[in-house]
C-alpha cells in the first residue's frame, strides 16, 4: 500500500512540481493568482501547448521535428497574405491555407523519414532552414500587417469571459488525447515508437504512422501559426525562433521520452504549463528574462533525472 | 526495393523545387507557388546590380568601373531591406559595380567571407556592417592589409581605427531624443517601462546608456519594469501583459525598436489601456507609422535610409578615388509623433 502511494506520487511527480511553484509564486506575488493573471498564463502557452502536442505525437514514434517553429512563421505569412483587410477574402481561406501549410511540410518531413529514410533530426533540421527560408523570402524580411478584424479576433477575442487561445489548446488536447488513448492509430504510435521491427512483423504500416504523426505536428504548427499571426497582428517571418525547443522542453519535462514509446499529453501540458509559469512568474517579478532560461534549462535536467532515476527502480 | 527507389526519387524532386531549381510537383504546389516566385525576383534583383554595372562600364569605358563588396550581417528585417536597397540605389547611380554577401549573422562567416574576396582580388571598396563589434576583427585587418577602402555601415566595431570611415545612424541622440521627450512629456514625473533589445548588442548598449544619461535627470521618474524582449513582437507581447497584470501603474512604455513597440501596443490594446498608456518605438516600420497615426502608439524615431545608404557609398567612392574622407558621418534622428506624422509620412 506504502509503496503504491509512493509510485504513485513519483508518477506524478510534475504535477506537484507545478503546484509548488504555483504556491511559491502565489506567496512572492500578489498578483499571481488573479484571475487576469492565470489568463495571461494560459494564453502565453497556449501556441506552445499546441506545438507540444503535435511533437509529443512524433517523439512516440521515436523521431523529433525541429521545423515546427519555421513552420509557425511560413503559416502566419501565408495567413496575413490572404487576411489582409483589403484583400477581400473570406476568413476560412487564410485559415485553410495557414493549415495546409503545417500539413504540407509535415507531410514532407514524414514522407522523408518514412520513405526516403532520412534520420528525423537530419530531415527535419533540413525544412527548419529551407521553410525558415521560404518565409523571408516571401516577405522579403518585412512583416505583413493590415490584417482583418475577423482574423484579430481568432486569437484575441474571448468567449464566455475566457480568451479564445485556450479553446484552442483544449480540443487540441482533446484530440490529441482522444487519438493516443482511444483509437487503433494511438496503439500503432507507441507500438512503433517502442520497437518499430516488431511493430512492422505485426502487421502495422510502420511508414504510414510515420507520415501521419509528422503530418499531425505540421497541422499542429500550422495552427500555432495562424494563432500567432492572429496575436501579433502580422505575419512575421522571425516569428516562432526557437518554439520547437519550447515544444521539446514541455514534452520532456512531462515525461515524454526521447528515445521513443512512452509518455502522454497530460504530462506534456503540465510541462508547457511549468514553463509558462516559470516566465510569468519572474516577469511579474521583475527578474531578467535571461534567467528563465537558466531556470527553465535546470527544471528540464531536474525533470529528467527524476524520469531516469523512475525507470531504474522500475 | 523499387518503392523504395521511386520514393527516394519522388523525394529529391520534392528538395529540388524547394529549393527553387525545378517547377513544382503537383501535390506541394499550394506552399511553393509563393516560393518559386520570390526566387525569381530575387535573382532578378541580384543580376540588376552587376547588369546596371556593365552598362556604365561602356558608357564610362574610360574611366575603371569601380568594384565594392557589401559585407551585410544579415537580411531578414524590413530595416535591412530598406537598406540594402538604398545602397544598391546609389552605387547604380554611380556606375558602381556592387556585389552584397550575407553573413547571416555568423561572426566567423563573415570573417571568411571577407578573407575570400579579398584572396579574389578585385575589390576596390568595402561596405562592412559588422554582425559583431568584436567578431570581425580578422577580416578588418585582412582589408587593411590589402589595401581596401573600408566603412563600417550602421553598426561600429570595436576596431574602428583599423578602417577609413563609419557611416550610420547617430544611435545616442536616438535614446536622448525618445526618453528626453518621454520625461518632459510626463513632466518630470510618472511611472516608465523600458523594453531593450538583445542585451551586449552594439545598439541596444548605446541606446541604453543615452537612456540612462536622461534618466538621471530626472529622478521622479520612476521605472518600474526594464527587461529585454530580444527584439521581437511576441516576446514584448508577453512580456507586456505580464507587467500590466500586476497592476502596477505605468504611464509610458519605451521600446528600442518598433517590432516591440507593436508587440506592446497589442498587450494595451487587449487589456483595454489604448491612449491610457503612452508607447514609444524607433526605426518608423510601416506599421508603427501607421499606429501612430491612428494613436495606438505614440512615436517612433525616424531616420532616412535612403540618406544613409547614399552617404555610405558616397564616402567609400571618394575614399576609393584617393579623397580624404570623414572619420565618422553620422545620420540625425528625428522624433515621430502625431505633430509632425503628416508632414513625414503623407498618406
Amino acid at each position: 500500500m506504502k509503496y503504491k502511494v509512493m509510485a504513485g506520487l513519483k508518477k506524478t511527480s510534475i504535477f506537484w512540481a507545478l503546484l509548488l511553484l504555483v504556491i511559491i509564486m502565489s506567496i512572492l506575488s500578489p498578483s499571481f493568482l488573479t484571475g487576469r493573471n492565470l489568463a495571461n498564463v494560459v494564453k502565453q502557452i497556449s501556441i506552445n501547448g499546441i506545438l507540444a502536442v503535435g511533437m509529443t505525437v512524433v517523439i512516440i514514434t521515436g523521431g523529433i521535428d525541429l521545423s515546427v517553429g519555421s513552420i509557425v512563421s511560413l503559416s502566419s505569412i501565408v495567413a496575413a497574405m490572404f487576411a489582409v483587410a483589403n484583400s477581400g477574402y473570406p476568413l476560412f481561406v487564410p485559415v485553410i491555407l495557414a493549415l495546409s501549410t503545417g500539413v504540407l511540410v509535415g507531410l514532407f518531413n514524414g514522407a522523408g523519414v518514412a520513405y526516403a529514410k532520412f534520420p528525423p533530426f537530419i530531415i527535419t533540421l533540413s525544412s527548419m532552414t529551407i521553410v525558415r527560408g521560404i518565409s523571408l523570402l516571401v516577405t522579403n524580411g518585412i512583416p505583413i500587417f493590415g490584417l482583418s478584424d475577423g482574423l484579430i479576433n481568432l486569437a484575441n477575442g474571448t468567449s464566455l469571459g475566457i480568451p479564445n487561445l485556450i479553446y484552442y489548446l483544449i480540443a487540441v488536447f482533446a484530440a490529441g488525447s482522444f487519438l493516443l488513448n482511444f483509437t487503433v492509430f494511438g496503439r500503432h504510435l507507441y507500438a512503433v515508437g517502442g520497437n518499430e521491427i516488431s511493430a512492422n512483423s505485426s502487421g502495422i504500416h510502420v511508414n504510414f504512422v510515420k507520415l501521419a504523426a509528422y503530418s499531425i505536428s505540421g497541422f499542429c504548427a500550422g495552427l500555432a501559426g495562424l494563432l500567432a499571426a492572429s496575436r501579433i497582428t502580422s505575419g512575421n517571418p522571425t516569428t516562432g525562433e526557437g518554439y520547437e525547443m519550447n515544444a521539446i522542453a514541455a514534452a520532456v519535462i512531462g515525461g515524454v521520452s526521447m528515445s521513443g514509446g512512452k509518455g502522454g499529453l497530460i504530462g506534456t501540458i503540465i510541462g508547457a504549463l511549468l514553463i509558462g509559469v516559470v516566465q510569468n512568474g519572474l516577469d511579474i517579478l521583475g527578474i531578467s528574462a535571461y534567467y528563465q532560461k537558466v531556470i527553465q534549462g535546470l527544471i528540464i535536467m531536474v525533470a529528467v533525472f527524476i524520469d531516469i532515476r523512475n525507470s531504474k527502480n522500475s | 526495393m523499387k518503392k523504395r527507389v521511386r520514393s527516394l526519387l519522388v523525394i529529391t524532386v520534392m528538395l529540388a523545387g524547394c529549393l527553387g531549381l525545378s517547377a513544382c510537383s503537383g501535390d506541394t504546389k499550394t506552399a511553393e507557388a509563393p516560393t518559386t516566385e520570390a526566387v525569381e525576383e530575387t535573382t532578378v534583383a541580384e543580376e540588376a546590380a552587376p547588369e546596371e554595372g556593365e552598362a556604365s562600364e561602356k558608357e564610362t569605358d574610360t574611366e575603371e568601373t569601380l568594384n565594392f563588396v557589401y559585407f551585410i550581417s544579415h537580411m531578414e528585417n524590413e530595416f535591412q531591406s530598406q537598406l540594402v536597397a538604398a545602397v544598391t540605389e546609389s552605387a547604380e547611380e554611380k556606375g558602381i559595380n556592387l556585389t552584397v554577401i550575407s553573413a547571416d549573422k555568423d561572426p566567423a562567416k563573415q570573417v571568411s567571407q571577407i578573407e575570400n574576396a579579398v584572396a579574389a582580388g578585385n575589390i576596390d571598396g568595402a561596405l562592412l556592417q559588422a554582425t559583431s563589434a568584436d567578431g570581425v576583427t580578422a577580416g578588418v585587418q585582412a582589408l587593411k592589409e590589402a589595401g581596401v577602402p573600408t566603412i563600417t555601415l550602421h553598426e561600429a566595431i570595436t576596431a574602428q581605427e583599423e578602417v577609413t570611415s563609419y557611416v550610420g545612424p547617430d544611435l545616442p541622440t536616438i535614446g536622448l531624443i525618445v526618453m528626453e521627450h518621454v520625461c518632459e512629456e510626463l513632466n518630470g514625473k510618472g511611472d516608465i517601462a523600458i523594453l531593450v533589445g538583445v542585451m551586449g548588442n552594439s545598439v541596444q548598449v548605446s541606446i541604453a546608456e543615452s537612456y540612462d544619461k536622461i534618466l538621471a535627470e530626472y529622478p521622479d521618474i520612476n521605472v518600474v519594469f526594464r527587461d529585454t524582449a530580444n527584439w521581437e513582437t511576441d516576446e514584448a507581447l508577453a512580456k507586456v501583459e505580464n507587467w500590466l497584470s500586476t497592476g502596477k501603474h505605468i504611464d509610458t512604455i519605451v521600446c528600442m525598436n518598433d517590432s516591440m513597440a507593436i508587440g506592446a501596443m497589442q498587450a494595451v490594446n487587449s487589456a483595454g489601456e489604448t491612449g491610457n498608456i503612452k508607447i514609444y518605438g524607433s526605426d518608423a516600420v510601416e506599421q508603427a507609422v501607421a499606429a501612430v497615426k491612428n494613436k495606438e502608439m505614440t512615436g517612433t524615431v525616424y531616420f532616412d535610409v535612403t540618406e544613409e545608404g547614399k552617404a555610405a557609398i558616397d564616402t567609400l567612392y571618394d575614399a576609393a578615388n584617393g579623397v580624404e574622407v570623414e572619420k565618422e558621418v553620422l545620420m540625425p534622428p528625428a522624433l515621430v509623433i502625431e505633430d509632425n506624422i503628416n508632414e513625414l509620412f503623407p498618406d
